[in-house]
């Protein structure tokens, strides 16, 4: 009777630090796969204009303003996906930027600068600034990733 | 002491690129943005150059072959043991103890230059073989390629000046000298070597298939 008592008790318990494990576990999950397809999307806009910046791709204007725009917009929301407790997991993200967060909230400031400034080359359709626009954002995504994403 | 051709003009223009080109891939991958793409050229003629380089190993003049340089590891350790001043007499070319790091800078630039390939920068660039494998394979060429590879290079090019600086000031022996004007001054009579016109186009022929190769690679 004790023995089937205590061993109810002890599925019990097990089964609570299960769930409750699990439920911690389900938002840095979620917030590493959404960081991660938006970066995704990124490197798939970004990888389209630098065909167009190589020369691989003829330069279209339309073309190349629905990449940037969308780019602007996912630098907007990729830093927010950074949420305390989402570090470790499937994710290349270092733990130093929840240790130094003001540092990591800078360089993706200056990331979403070079975003909008791209943008806005895009918009006015002048190749050569776009060309010099595209340079300065991928230097702004490898410098954050330099220092804040594991190889 | 007489004065011998030990390195035909082939193998000294591929050592002076290979020295430029190492330095320009550092300094372009260290800028980044647009000048990645430069980078990828680089990594493209270092590729044909250590494809020249094989094959030069092969069918080049006397000391630029693997046959002259490539020493068993007894010959390697006797070489070391062996009374300074005496050996490095024997050796016009490179020497048993120097082959190993011609060997391993050799090995290593040229898996640089693979991994490069299928590697990519996960921001907007890719190596041109990325695409015949998942991310997750890329993703692991480019470890290599950014942490191994990268500082195996840094240290043997380290390596290779120290060992330079160590001839030129304590053993009075100028190697870079050597490796602008062919020429060494030697004890004995050790070969000299076939450096004729015939040779250095028949390196520019064996060279310009090598450039082909590789532009074909990369178009794949």
């Amino acid at each position: 009777m004790s023995i089937k008592l205590l061993s109810c008790l002890a599925l019990a318990l097990a089964s609570t630090l299960v769930i409750h494990h699990a439920s911690a576990q389900v938002p840095a999950e979620r917030a590493v796969k959404y960081r991660q397809s938006a970066y995704y999307l990124m490197g798939q806009h970004l990888s389209r204009i630098n065909a167009v910046v190589k020369g691989d791709v003829p330069y279209n204007k339309a073309a190349i303003e629905i990449n940037a725009e969308t780019l602007n917009i996912l630098s907007k929301i990729v830093f927010e996906a950074f949420p305390a407790g989402s570090e470790g997991g499937a994710s290349k993200a270092k733990p130093e930027i929840w240790k130094e967060m003001e540092k990591f909230k800078q360089m993706s400031q200056a990331s979403q600068g070079e975003a909008a400034k791209l943008d806005a080359a895009a918009k006015s359709g002048d190749l050569a600034q776009i060309k010099l626009r595209f340079n300065d954002l991928s230097k702004s995504c490898k410098v954050c990733h330099d220092q804040y994403k594991q190889k | 002491m007489k004065k011998i051709r030990v390195w035909d003009l082939p193998v000294r223009l591929f050592h002076w690129l290979l020295a430029i080109l190492i330095v320009l891939a550092v300094i372009t991958e260290k800028i980044g943005g647009n000048a990645l793409v430069w980078h990828f050229r680089i990594g493209y003629a270092l590729l044909a150059l250590v494809c020249f380089r094989i094959l030069w190993g092969i069918v080049g003049s006397h000391y630029a072959r693997f046959s002259n340089w490539i020493f068993s590891p007894s010959t390697i350790v006797k070489y070391i043991w062996a009374k300074k001043g005496s050996a490095a007499k024997q050796y016009p070319g490179h020497n048993p103890l120097g082959s190993l790091s011609v060997l391993a800078l050799l090995i290593v630039i040229l898996a640089q230059a693979i991994s490069g390939l299928f590697a990519n920068d996960d921001i907007a660039s890719e190596g041109p073989l990325a695409h015949f494998i998942s991310k997750e394979w890329s993703d692991k060429f480019t470890w290599f390629h950014a942490t191994i590879g990268a500082n195996l290079i840094y240290f043997l090019v380290g390596l290779h000046l120290t060992a330079i600086a160590y001839y030129v000031f304590w053993k009075k022996e100028n190697l870079p000298r050597s490796m602008v004007t062919g020429d060494k001054q030697v004890l004995g009579d050790p070969p000299t070597v076939n450096d004729s016109a015939r040779l250095r186009l028949l390196a520019l022929a064996i060279f310009a298939a090598c450039i082909l190769l590789v532009y074909l690679l990369v178009q794949l």
